[in-house]
């Protein structure tokens, strides 16, 4: 699985800087997406509702986001196996909670919080497995 | 939140490991990438990368409503969700075999999943 890692392993710095941006874009495409999501009415029909997101811009906005976060996280996979590097992805989930709180005002109580930590535990753990090469 | 946003998420949750697999076995038929502007050459014509960018246009387009009809603290964790269908998509579709640890994170992900999905009473 490791065969390409030899010509194409990029520097350390180039990789933080990578996944800083990818984590940056993901959370800002929740949060536009929330907003977007909110502005569309389905109860329109199929072809109103499609035709409404096409024209409004936040929509636009987010789909712009989501196809560079996409991009970003070709270049990322590339270099590295998919059982590696989605777990890696658990940061974003951090992100989105704090944007939850400070631009939604959402409220948690305690039964989210232990599940959240469940998860990131969940995510944590499955990250630091080092021994699931075949 | 209502049963069509409980349905669109699971959908979301589906296609995003869908589209991860299809990514991954697209790349492994690149085989040694080229750089630049050949590798994304490669990735433009590819028709895996092609239904799983397919498959994530439509998984877009469904997130975006769960997001509009749902709290984006309790979505948003709960999306954790396709890390565990990725190690279950690696197991049977690339060939991955996934380690005791991995799976006892994918129980945690899935019971905190479940207390998330329930923390909305």
């Amino acid at each position: 699985m490791d065969r390409r890692a030899g010509h194409l392993q990029p520097t350390l710095g180039r990789a933080l800087w990578g996944w800083a941006l990818f984590i940056a874009v993901e959370t800002l495409t929740q949060v536009v997406f929330k907003f977007a999501g909110a502005s569309l009415d389905v109860g329109q029909g199929l072809v109103t509702t499609a035709l409404h997101a096409v024209t409004t811009p936040v929509v636009l906005l987010g789909f712009a986001l989501y196809f560079c976060g996409f991009l970003i996280w070709m270049t990322i996979l590339k270099t590295i196996d998919m059982g590696r590097a989605f777990p890696m992805t658990g940061a974003i989930y951090v992100a989105t909670l704090a944007a939850a709180v400070l631009v939604f005002h959402e409220t948690m109580n305690l039964t989210r919080i232990v599940g959240v930590v469940a998860i990131i535990a969940g995510v944590v753990l499955m990250a630091s497995d080092e021994d699931s090469e075949p | 939140m209502i049963a069509l946003a409980w349905f669109l998420f699971g959908l979301t949750v589906a296609l995003d490991v869908f589209g991860q697999t299809m990514f991954k076995l697209g790349l492994d038929r690149i085989g040694d990438a080229p750089s630049g502007l050949g590798f994304w050459r490669a990735v433009a014509t590819n028709p895996w990368i092609f239904a799983g960018l397919a498959g994530y246009a439509v998984e877009a387009a469904s997130w975006m409503f769960v997001l509009g009809h749902a709290p984006l603290s309790v979505v948003g964790p709960m999306a954790a969700l396709s890390y565990v269908g990725a190690i279950v998509a690696g197991r049977l579709f690339l060939g991955e075999r996934a380690g005791r640890r991995r799976w006892l994170a994918a129980g945690l992900i899935t019971i905190g999943a479940g207390l998330v999905g329930a923390s909305l009473g």
